[in-house]
């Protein structure tokens, strides 16, 4: 058969086009799609049905977390006893221990106090925080982040730092109506400015890819006086988080070529934590124009 | 007891939203798992397993769709660069997809073998993807190939994937259709 032109059909050609074109199709019909997707997303930003899934899958969350809690602290408390005794003995020395090294530290703050009022040094503005439940944990399996049942009905805004009575979690990612998810100072993408409290030496503490446990301290010169056991605690830069809570500890710090590889162990336990607070930073007084 | 044409009619239709349920569910079961301290819940790839099958026994459109709606229902809950895991499973279920009009995987053995070569190729998948869309992914991490990861995602995929052909029984799903399709035209 010939065509239009006087050329013979290539019956091969005419049926697989279609297909490939279809593919073609296809293919940049997802990327654009992908594109949308990925614009409208950014920076925690949530549409009307995001929202309605978010809220529907966290209240089911909610929901199964207490049920899980409840089985998890009959067993812990009620069933599985062994050991408790031993334990509450160690618990009782450390807490006499604890209460003086309270003591002292209470002197000191307060002549802290003192000089600071005679040196005029201006306090940081105190924060105010916003309790809140931690109901569910990422569901996948690369990033460490975790669901808290506070949303933007209470004024959470994406960037609020995070905090447990054990240190810093971390800050919120995405914002929906009544929950908000927060990306743990575990995960790679997180990034926290620290000081050494004992040499005041500065870095920032980024999670490491598959722990749960472990994170690094990042941009360490290899002159940096960093040794194993330091406590790192937050720099305050940034009026994120308050300055001098509990990050983390250093578990090794090694030279490597012209900086220190730091591995720190952070101080908050992802899998025990119940509550949270989330730091609402203090509202700036209008100007007068 | 056989059911009449009309309601297994019926019962195929509503295919979709069981599946969505079915992820909706694995999720909740995976935060329950969490919430008992089982750590090794941790590397539990949830949609790992349904992706593949989606990509081996739906038509391309059917299958796109719904891979597109259960990982963004999975990115909400997640803490993931927006459209690092939408990229991620739909790269999957297209892989899984263009396979399955040369291999169609329908022996126990051969779903454990594709479940196995998919979770490697996700853990390779994960550090470019992430890369691109995040900030500061480990892109060399061994974390990537780790061995359990792997191992856990192969076996208890696999689980799921039979889970996944019980659904699809149940809900009197047309296989034969869906298999023709699958992979040899739109």
């Amino acid at each position: 058969m010939l065509d239009i032109k006087g050329n013979r059909y290539n019956f091969k050609t005419l049926e697989t086009r279609p297909r490939k074109f279809h593919w073609l199709a296809i293919s940049v019909g997802v990327i654009c799609l992908l594109a949308v997707y990925v614009e409208r997303h950014r920076e925690g930003r949530t549409g009307r049905i995001d929202n309605l899934l978010v809220s529907f899958l966290g209240g089911f969350q909610e929901q199964v977390n207490h049920g899980g809690r409840g089985m998890s602290t009959l067993w812990d408390r009620y069933l599985w006893l062994v050991n408790t005794e031993k334990t509450n003995e160690g618990l009782l020395r450390r807490l006499a221990q604890l209460e003086v090294e309270l003591a002292r530290s209470r002197e000191i703050e307060d002549e802290n106090d003192r000089l600071m009022g005679l040196l005029e040094l201006r306090k940081e503005k105190p924060k105010e925080f916003m309790a809140a439940h931690v109901i569910g944990h990422d569901a996948t399996a690369d990033f460490v982040g975790v669901r808290v049942d506070r949303g933007s009905r209470d004024n959470v805004q994406v960037g609020m730092g995070v905090i447990a009575p054990s240190g810093v979690v971390g800050r919120v990612w995405r914002v929906a109506d009544s929950y908000s998810d927060v990306l743990t100072l575990l995960d790679p993408n997180s990034n926290v400015d620290v000081v050494v409290s004992r040499s005041r030496a500065r870095g920032i503490v980024s999670g490491v890819a598959g722990s749960r446990e472990i994170a690094q301290l990042k941009y360490i010169d290899r002159l940096e006086d960093i040794v194993e056991g330091d406590t790192l605690v937050s720099s305050g830069f940034g009026h994120i988080f308050p300055a001098g809570l509990l990050v983390g500890y250093v578990g090794s710090a090694k030279q490597n070529g012209i900086v220190k590889d730091v591995v720190v162990r952070a101080s908050v336990n992802i899998y025990r934590l119940e509550e949270v607070l989330i730091v609402v930073p203090p509202s700036e007084p209008k100007k007068n124009t | 007891m056989s059911l009449p044409a009309s309601q297994k009619r019926i019962l195929n239709s509503f295919n979709p939203l069981f599946c969505v349920l079915f992820v909706i569910a694995l999720v909740l079961l995976r935060t329950f798992l969490e919430s008992l301290g089982w750590s090794w819940v941790d590397r539990w790839d949830v949609l790992l397993a349904f992706a593949i099958y989606i990509g081996q026994r739906r038509s391309l459109v059917e299958g796109l769709i719904v891979t597109l709606f259960v990982s963004h229902v999975l990115a909400l809950n997640a803490v993931a660069p927006m459209g690092v895991l939408v990229t991620h499973y739909v790269i999957l279920f297209l892989g899984a997809h263009a396979l399955g009009g040369v291999l169609y995987a329908s022996s126990r053995l051969s779903v454990l073998t594709m479940l196995f070569v998919f979770a490697i190729l996700s853990r390779f998948l994960y550090p470019i993807l992430a890369s691109m869309l995040g900030q500061s992914w480990p892109m060399w991490s061994w974390y990537n190939l780790s061995l359990f990861y792997i191992l856990l995602n192969a076996l208890v995929g696999w689980l799921i994937y039979m889970l996944l052909i019980s659904l699809d029984r149940w809900t009197y799903k047309d296989l034969e259709g869906g298999v023709a399709l699958s992979g040899d035209r739109l």
